[in-house]
């Protein structure tokens, strides 16, 4: 089978998505854990870059890598102890969590090599950026009401952690 | 773009009042009561605004189809709506007048049931998603609302795991049905899946929505999480989540396979009926097993989500229609027994194991008076609503010929009277074993357990009043 550069890079990219997220799961340091995902989540982000969603790509990576990740690294290295803590795979564990991965691997798996033709939308030539084409969708045209409930969850989010980590106090 | 606000009425005065509580909730001064309040006004009014467009039948699309507001939708927002004010009813003396975060507690409510309007009105999968997640957010805050109580907080937190779970089951179903399909609107769904064409892809998706719905309504074998959050969260809450989210729910799981996925039927029929098998039968051998009464109510709430799937796999509009008449009693008689609950309370907390209510019957007769009708409803006695709800449901499932489904569920009608009725024979024919010291009733709760209890008798007695609404309704 011949590569030519653009699949090249495309396996490259496949790979350190899979053998990092392989990492994040198998190693027992957290934090060597949370830097792998590191490497899943930008990895994703070149994949996305290789379909053409260059906004979606961008976005993974402030939001995943820049915000989420940071997060988590925050928490394990501000949670006392945690930095020597090893983690550990109950076999329970391990066999049920298997059995629920292989079934959807299975069942993803069966739906690639079914689906009789994949359909390939045309992008064309137009190589501008799809920011334009999004934001108009959410502002103006059909997306309008799903941003507008995006919103509202947001602030159902804000409420929420408001009342968590409010203290339980009764007037007396 | 001009907007049809009229439409959108009831969502916009839930907003409204959300705003409104918002506001009051800011000054100290203000007693905090005043937040129910505005929401039992706010829900009564979207309520009646509801019934109206539902009589003058308003119907529409609004925002590029991505809102369906129909008969159907309004008859759901009746059933929200009326849940909702109940349970704010029966919260109110639960809660007590002097916890300062109430304010938090009624604008989740609210959001929850913009959620379930949003879910039951949505002719879009992500419409629908958003309104799914809108609800579940709120249940999850609401379900550890009592930081201090360990149950409590670990019903919250198991709930937000396991419903963010099923959560993504649901989004990866959509995913795959748009890549099947090429779009996430129903009825454009619809058009494009033909009968004889049925792509994997549309296959899996559709099986990872049966799982995503089946967490979210409680479907065995997807049913774990709800006896621990039933008995760990909030009573209230607990017949909060019992009642409108899991109507909502099958608003959803209705429109999505009856109108999206109509034309795989075939495929899905045989899971939905193997799945309102399992729930009726599990959910209710498990119940005669619990010695709470809140695990009890919640593995009975299983096996009555077993029942409404029976309208779903019925599959025709009969089915539609009873799956609605079922639900709207449902809610109804579940919060009047949540409410019964609250109702025997001691000076410890709760008194939550079946054997507290021995004896009851003479020394509480109005708290065993409601705590006996809403059992008997539930185990569907004539003539209160559960007989007529459950024989609507059957009789759909005989007319288009599920005769084992509709035996195995009558089967399952009996060995519930069984564990409904041994709460009752508990509380007339036997003896306390210790004397519980009993709060004195409050006013509040006995407005909502009499509201309940009339809705039971008169549906019962006039079903025909409440179902030819949900008959015009169907979107079918």
């Amino acid at each position: 089978m011949e590569l030519n550069p653009q699949q090249l890079v495309f396996y490259l990219f496949a790979l350190l998505t899979i053998g990092s997220a392989v990492v994040v799961v198998t190693i027992r340091n957290i934090v060597y854990a949370a830097f792998s995902l590191m490497v899943t989540l930008f990895s994703i982000a070149g994949l996305y870059v290789f379909l053409q969603a260059d906004f979606l790509a961008a976005t993974q990576v402030i939001v995943y890598v820049g915000g989420i990740l940071v997060l988590i690294l925050f928490g394990v290295m501000m949670t006392s102890g945690s930095l020597d803590l090893k983690l550990k795979l109950e076999r329970g564990q391990l066999f049920w969590g298997g059995v629920v991965s292989l079934t959807i691997f299975g069942l993803l798996l069966s739906v690639i090599t079914n689906t009789p033709q994949w359909e390939n939308v045309d992008i064309g030539a137009s190589q501008e950026p799809t920011t334009r084409k999004i934001g108009e969708m959410i502002m103006k045209e059909e997306y309008l009401l799903p941003f507008e409930i995006a919103s509202i969850l947001l602030l159902v989010a804000l409420i929420g952690a408001a009342l968590i980590s409010r203290k339980e106090v009764r007037d007396e | 773009m001009t907007i049809n606000w009229q439409l959108l009425m009831p969502e916009l005065i839930i907003i409204l009042t959300f705003i409104l509580v918002a506001i009051f909730d800011l000054f100290n001064s203000i007693q905090k009561t005043v937040a129910a309040w505005l929401t039992i006004v706010g829900c009564a009014i979207a309520l009646y605004v509801s019934i109206d467009m539902l009589q003058v039948g308003m119907e529409g699309t609004e925002f590029s189809n991505m809102i369906q507001v129909d008969k159907y939708s309004l008859f759901f927002n009746v059933i929200f709506l009326v849940s909702t004010i109940l349970v704010v009813l029966i919260s109110m003396n639960y809660l007590g007048r002097t916890d300062r975060r109430q304010g938090e507690y009624y604008l989740l409510i609210l959001l929850a049931t913009l959620g379930m309007m949003l879910m039951a009105s949505g002719n879009e999968l992500i419409v629908v998603f958003l309104g799914l997640e809108l609800m579940s957010l709120s249940l999850y805050v609401l379900a550890g609302y009592f930081q201090r109580s360990m149950a409590s907080s670990e019903a919250g937190m198991k709930y937000l795991l396991l419903g963010a779970f099923a959560s993504g089951f649901f989004l990866y179903g959509i995913a795959l049905i748009y890549g099947g399909a090429g779009t996430t609107s129903i009825p454009k769904i619809a058009s494009a899946i033909t009968v004889n064409a049925t792509s994997p892809l549309l296959l899996s998706g559709m099986f990872l929505l049966v799982v995503g719905f089946g967490f979210k309504v409680a479907l065995v074998p997807f049913h774990q999480w709800a006896p621990d959050v039933y008995e760990g969260a909030p009573t209230s809450i607990a017949a909060f989540i019992s009642a409108g989210p899991k109507a909502a729910g099958f608003a959803a799981f209705l429109r999505i396979f009856l109108e999206a996925l109509q034309n795989i039927q075939s495929e899905w029929i045989v899971v939905v009926t193997i799945l309102a098998a399992l729930t009726m039968t599990v959910g209710n051998l498990v119940a005669i097993a619990q010695r709470n009464i809140k695990r009890m109510l919640a593995y009975s709430s299983i096996a009555h989500a077993g029942y409404v799937l029976v309208g779903l796999a019925a599959a025709n509009k009969d089915g539609i229609s009873s799956a609605m008449f079922y639900l709207l009693i449902y809610c109804i008689m579940n919060i009047g027994a949540f409410g019964a609950v609250i109702l025997a309370r001691t000076e410890d907390g709760e008194s939550l194991m079946i054997s507290d209510y021995a004896g009851l019957g003479f020394k509480k007769p109005l708290l065993a008076l409601f705590m006996t009708l809403m059992l008997l409803s539930l185990a569907g006695f004539p003539p209160t609503a559960g007989f007529v709800g459950k024989f609507y449901i059957f009789r759909s499932a005989v007319e288009s010929g599920q005769i084992w489904l509709v035996i195995i569920g009558a089967i399952n009608t009996a060995i519930s009277a069984f564990y409904y009725l041994r709460v009752v024979v508990a509380m007339y024919m036997r003896e306390p074993e210790e004397e519980l010291d009993f709060h004195p009733y409050p006013s509040l709760l006995i407005v909502a357990l009499t509201l309940a209890a009339i809705g039971v008798v008169l549906i019962g007695i006039l079903p025909s009043y409440f179902l030819s609404p949900a008959q015009i309704s169907t979107f079918l």
